[in-house]
């Protein structure tokens, strides 16, 4: 009997030492992206510090252009990212007010938001240039009054086009996102949505709105190809196109890394706020699909939108452009097609790099959170640091890497690296809330279960967070699809994507197909973005 | 490697020249009937960045030739030591002009810098540069220097003309300068699009609006004083794996089974005359008086610049 006692213990004792090890390796296993993820961090850390030990650095001249960029890029990214956020505000609650679906509302505004610039830049320049409809109109009427669009004016206007629809975003998750009851009791107490505004909603404007700031400053501060078309003097450049000039005409790799490194500690010293997001994690997440209404809109906000709908609405009158030169041998062409496979394959690859990475960093995050490790803030920052750096820097130390492996990858798969880079401190801003809602509760009731951390990623966070992960996803991958960084560094001419395509007709005159295949593109993202949206919204199992 | 496989030659060009418009594919074939090998393109997004892809990399990507340099950087290339020394006799370039004697570089087709405009729009064109800064009326588009070879050009084209006095032509143009567009096919572009009167570009642009669109409206102003020329050269790279096809595609360069591609693809000039069907283009690029040839070194692209850049608020 004690002999069997003893076997049933130990047999007990050898299950639960499995269940251990099971465990523990399932929790390595979901750390493992993290982990590579920061081990290509380090890589790119140590090359940067080895290759300024090894080489003798080239010139690295500190000129006006160099401080005349430096001061342009902060000012015109501080100046875009207020007028973003004010008038994001004001749509945010103007929306919120109108009768539009929600579901309506959130296509629109991430399409504004993920839009291919050079389409909304060229857009811009369709309706508000000197030949623009415009003009025509004016000169029509015999109105003699002319303007340009080329300048600061111009790049203020196209950089905030696409900021302030995700701002908008987010003052309109924010109002929906309201508690029904909480409204009731406003309504019962018949207090006006000014009043509401002004003393009740505040706060909830007020939370993160730092973050989001900082988001949208980090978007103005990248700015690199509404510079390239809108520049009209060679001292409004920022130091993204600086440090392309400084890599692409003078070979002058260190001088782009110190640019690079002096935008980057600049930027982090602006937006250590953003590593003050543990205290709270709602930002863009969407909860509900209808709202309760109890106010109504009036005849400013009702104009104000009308405005504002003309502003979005307009530049997107270039795809009727492009349509009317509609060319079907191009679009067939083999050349097209192979363009478009190449885009799809990059941005499938891109978005399940990230995608993996992402899912791995938001588990770690968590699990730090809830040991309330002094390593969260670190964490986080080995995440977003991938924002601070210029794009093109980033591209370009990949780049040099590349040549230090006797180019072991080959351009598709540095593409997608980078690209994947890029995507996941986006996936993980946007996931993060979804990830953390309710988690001291979870924690608790897991440890009480013994619940599998696979199980748990799969059975409760991903039911959770699916509708979010989806949406996400189908931006990541039009953004990656449209990405033209990296692929003017690495390509050849069995690696074309869509947009080096478009850049291939316009540097052959083609200006009329360029524009064509833009549009073909455009109205891509809007169809795919369309379908995904029908999907989250039908799909009654996605909450 | 297999009895049945090819060789591949690696040549890095700019990507316009590959693009199913441009004159790669049909070099590409001509090329690959004669030698029973393959041709792969590499590419860089302009002629600049071709010199600074070969320089960070010191060639590892294995790349036999570069094809598409601006003569202004070639002095600058000499100094990366590079590129190897060619074999071939350059001096039967006809349509050159001169006697082509450089040992690495050789020309595959030229271009002249020109203003281009609508002659719907205008009718009365300056005839020089003097006259274009009086003409008030005129707006006009240009390249950065820094970013875009034609840029360059026209930095290269008044310091030529105005030498220590280009400061204050620069000045002088200042206030028609509409835009000063970071790439060329982004000026040429806008251009298009109604965004100013002329747009910095070559003698031969007219020519492809006339022949691939059918439409003669557009000239390019002929100066009194000449035009600043952009010789396009192509060189062997050092470490090339594959000298010997190497060496035979540079002879095939300046051979009209190669230069007969030039004119209706890359749309410049070729450097021989036995090319066919010129006439047309030559009736829509007609070629202007040239200034004496200048393969500015690394401190003149530098002084070219400053007198751009210091002049331009």
């Amino acid at each position: 009997m004690a002999q069997h006692l003893i076997e049933l213990l130990g047999l007990n004792l050898g299950l639960a030492v499995l269940s251990n090890v099971k465990n523990k390796l399932t929790v390595f296993f979901l750390k493992l992206p993290y982990l590579l993820y920061l081990i290509i961090i380090l890589i790119l850390v140590c090359f940067i510090f080895s290759y300024f030990l090894k080489d003798k650095p080239n010139v690295i001249v500190f000129d006006r252009f160099f401080f005349n960029s430096l001061k342009f890029t902060f000012i015109q990214a501080i100046l875009s990212t207020l007028i973003s956020i004010i008038i994001g505000f004001l749509i945010g609650i103007c929306l919120y007010l109108s009768r539009i679906k929600i579901k309506l509302i959130s296509v629109v505004l991430n399409f504004f938001f993920i839009a291919p610039v050079i389409f909304v830049s060229y857009g811009v320049i369709f309706i508000h240039g000197s030949n623009g409809l415009i003009q025509s109109f004016l000169n029509k009427v015999g109105i003699n009054f002319s303007y340009s669009i080329f300048g600061f004016v111009g790049i203020l206007y196209v950089t905030s086009y696409f900021n302030i629809s995700l701002s908008a975003n987010y003052f309109f998750r924010k109002l929906i996102n309201i508690p029904e009851n909480y409204l009731k009791l406003l309504q019962a107490n018949n207090v006006s949505f000014y009043q509401a505004l002004k003393y009740y909603l505040r706060p909830i404007f007020q939370n993160n709105i730092i973050v989001l700031c900082s988001i949208v400053l980090i978007f103005c501060i990248s700015n690199f190809t509404i510079i390239y078309i809108f520049a009209n003097s060679p001292f409004l450049s920022t130091l993204e196109l600086v440090i392309y000039q400084k890599i692409s005409f003078e070979a002058n790799i260190y001088a782009a890394i110190v640019y690079g490194l002096i935008q980057a500690f600049i930027v982090i010293l602006l937006l250590s706020p953003l590593l003050k997001i543990s205290n709270n994690f709602q930002m863009l997440s969407l909860k509900k699909t209808e709202n309760y209404k109890i106010y109504k809109s009036n005849l400013l906000s009702t104009s104000f939108l009308i405005i504002m709908s003309i502003y979005f609405f307009s530049p997107c009158l270039m795809i009727f452009k492009g349509l009317s030169s509609f060319n079907l041998d191009l679009l067939i062409s083999y050349n097209a097609i192979k363009s478009f496979l190449s885009s799809l394959s990059v941005a499938t690859i891109s978005l399940l790099l990230s995608l993996l990475i992402s899912l791995s960093s938001l588990y770690f995050a968590r699990k730090l959170f809830e040991d309330n490790s002094r390593f969260k803030k670190l964490m986080l920052f080995s995440i977003f640091i991938l924002c601070f750096v210029p794009a093109i820097s980033l591209s370009s130390i990949i780049f040099m890497i590349n040549i230090k492996l006797d180019f072991y990858f080959n351009n598709f798969w540095i593409v997608s690296i980078i690209n994947s880079c890029l995507l996941i401190p986006i996936i993980f801003l946007f996931l993060l809330p979804k990830f953390m809602d309710n988690n001291i509760y979870e924690k608790s009731k897991i440890l009480q279960f013994g619940i599998n951390p696979l199980i748990r990623i799969f059975k409760i966070d991903l039911i959770k967070f699916k509708k979010d992960l989806i949406l996400i996803s189908s931006a990541c991958f039009v953004l990656s699809m449209g990405d033209l960084t990296s692929v003017t560094i690495f390509n050849s001419s069995e690696f074309k994507t869509v947009p080096f395509f478009i850049s291939q007709l316009y540097s052959s005159y083609r200006y009329d197909d360029a524009f064509f295949i833009m549009s073909i593109y455009v109205i891509f993202i809007i169809s795919l973005l369309y379908i995904v949206s029908l999907m989250v919204h039908r799909d009654a199992t996605l909450r | 490697m297999s009895l049945l496989s090819k060789e591949q030659l690696n040549i890095l060009t700019y990507d316009s020249f590959i693009s199913d418009w441009g004159p790669g594919p049909n070099i590409q074939k001509s090329f690959e009937s004669r030698c029973s090998c393959t041709i792969n393109w590499i590419t860089a997004d302009s002629s600049g960045a071709l010199l600074s892809r070969v320089k960070l990399s010191k060639n590892k990507e294995g790349i036999d030739i570069l094809m598409g340099l601006d003569d202004s950087l070639m002095s600058e290339a000499k100094e990366t030591n590079l590129f190897e020394t060619h074999s071939i006799n350059s001096s039967t370039l006809s349509n050159l002009n001169i006697s082509w004697n450089d040992e690495i570089f050789l020309p595959f087709d030229y271009g002249f810098f020109s203003f281009i405009y609508n002659s719907f729009n205008l009718s009365n064109p300056p005839t020089s540069f003097d006259q274009l800064a009086q003409r008030n009326d005129i707006s006009i588009i240009i390249m950065d220097p820094r970013t875009s070879t034609p840029g360059l050009g026209l930095a290269k084209w008044i310091y030529q003309l105005k030498g220590d006095s280009s400061n204050e032509f620069w000045k002088s143009l200042q206030d028609q300068i509409v835009i000063t567009a970071k790439s060329w096919s982004d000026g040429y572009g806008l251009f298009l699009e109604g965004e100013a009167d002329i747009v910095l570009s070559y003698t031969t642009s007219p020519a492809y609006h006339a022949i691939a669109e059918g439409d003669e409206t557009y000239k390019a102003m002929i100066f009194e004083e000449g035009h600043a020329e952009q010789i396009e050269v192509l060189a062997i790279l050092k470490n090339s794996q594959n000298k010997q096809l190497a060496d035979q595609f540079m002879q095939f360069s300046i051979s009209s089974g190669f230069q007969n591609f030039i004119p209706n693809g890359n749309w410049m000039y070729p450097v021989i005359d036995e090319v066919e069907g010129i006439e047309s283009f030559y009736r829509y690029a007609p070629k202007p008086s040239n200034l004496d040839r200048i393969f500015g070194s690394t401190s003149d692209r530098t002084t070219w610049i400053k007198s751009w850049s210091s002049s331009i608020e």
